[in-house]
């Protein structure tokens, strides 16, 4: 291949390789705008259905809200401020949910703490039965002398009688 | 040693009264979804909007800054709006010269039916559809009818939801005008 005819089939090269490129950039960036989109669709709920969110509801009101979203994500907004328009118009009560403020709080910690102390009780419950069963096992020849005494007393006057008075 | 006895289950009684009280004041207390619609509004800026009306032309909100404005989200297919929609019309014809201005917001309808509707109950104030629902989320709104009074400055004072009376809307007016 001559020089000229060399370069223009690199050019051509360049310019499919670009073009192709791009239009994968494209379809990522595609992509995670439908992910973004429908992460954000799961976080709002529809003001008329309850226990809807506007992903699930088929009222025309949760379409308008989807569009708003796809349309405020393509310009470039994030989805924090996507949510605290809505938030804006309607209220907390139309985030899945609650944020993590406030009174709001409570409902976060709750299960954490609820899910610890009940970790603690359980732990102390099997300590305790564990150590229980200890305590109720035979006791240790060499930790308890009372016993011993006792028995050995009994065992030395029982010989002693046993000597004195023989076997009858 | 008494005391010990009963405090672990005490703690446990109470923590669980607690979260039953939670349960059944969650259960009893149901305001209505409709009920909320608007609510967030109240007392802050009404979004500006352009309606196209059904009679032709547009109808710019911030144009009407200095007077009084009655905002009313309807549709055609609800009940409540028919109930309120002649009493609306004639308020508006009682305060129109009074510099008070009605608009009215048909929202998730059919052109047909919102036109037959109007022409049932003759309406003449400004009416326009809001066919991508910007105005309807704008104002918060979820249930209808619901009814904005926005003041000479442009704040939103106060919302009535479900079918509105003269009597409130000539109370609510006045308040306006004051």
């Amino acid at each position: 291949m001559n020089k000229p005819g060399l370069i223009l089939l690199s050019l051509l090269g360049l310019i499919i390789f670009g073009l192709s490129s791009y239009g994968c950039a494209s379809v990522e960036q595609l992509h995670s705008l439908d992910e973004q989109a429908q992460e954000i669709y799961g976080s709002l709920m529809c003001p008329l259905c309850p226990g809807q969110t506007i992903d699930q509801s088929q009222s025309e009101l949760s379409t308008q809200m989807r569009l708003l979203v796809r349309e405020k994500l393509e310009q470039g907004e994030t989805r924090e401020e996507i949510l605290q328009f809505f938030v804006e118009r309607y209220g907390e009560t139309v985030l899945a949910a609650p944020v993590k403020s406030g009174f709001n709080l409570i409902v976060w910690i709750t299960p954490v703490l609820v899910i610890f102390i009940g970790g603690i009780v359980l732990w102390v419950i099997i300590r305790r039965r564990v150590r229980g069963e200890t305590f109720t096992g035979l006791p240790s020849p060499t930790t308890d002398d009372s016993y011993d005494d006792k028995y050995r007393n009994q065992l030395e006057k029982d010989l002693k009688d046993f000597e004195e008075r023989g076997f009858r | 040693m008494n005391i010990r006895r009963f405090l672990v289950p005490g703690i446990v009684i109470l923590v669980i009264a607690g979260f039953g009280a939670l349960l059944a004041a969650g259960l009893l207390i149901k305001e209505p979804l409709t009920g909320a619609s608007g609510a967030a509004r109240v007392n802050r800026p009404a979004s500006d909007f352009t309606l196209s009306l059904f009679s032709g032309g547009e109808i710019t909100l911030s144009s009407l800054r200095g007077n009084p404005v009655v905002i009313n989200f309807w549709a055609s297919w609800c009940q409540p709006c028919r109930e309120e929609a002649l009493g609306l019309e004639k308020t508006w014809q009682l305060y129109r010269d009074r510099g008070v201005t009605f608009i009215g917001v048909d929202i998730q309808d059919k052109e047909e039916d919102a036109l037959a509707f109007i022409e049932e109950f003759g309406i003449t104030y400004p009416n326009g559809p809001d066919p991508n629902g910007r105005i309807t989320i704008d104002y918060g709104v979820g249930g209808i009818p619901i009814t904005f009074f926005i003041d000479r400055e442009g704040i939103i004072v106060s919302r009535w939801v479900g079918a509105v009376s003269e009597k409130i809307l000539m109370e609510s007016i006045e308040e306006l005008l004051e």
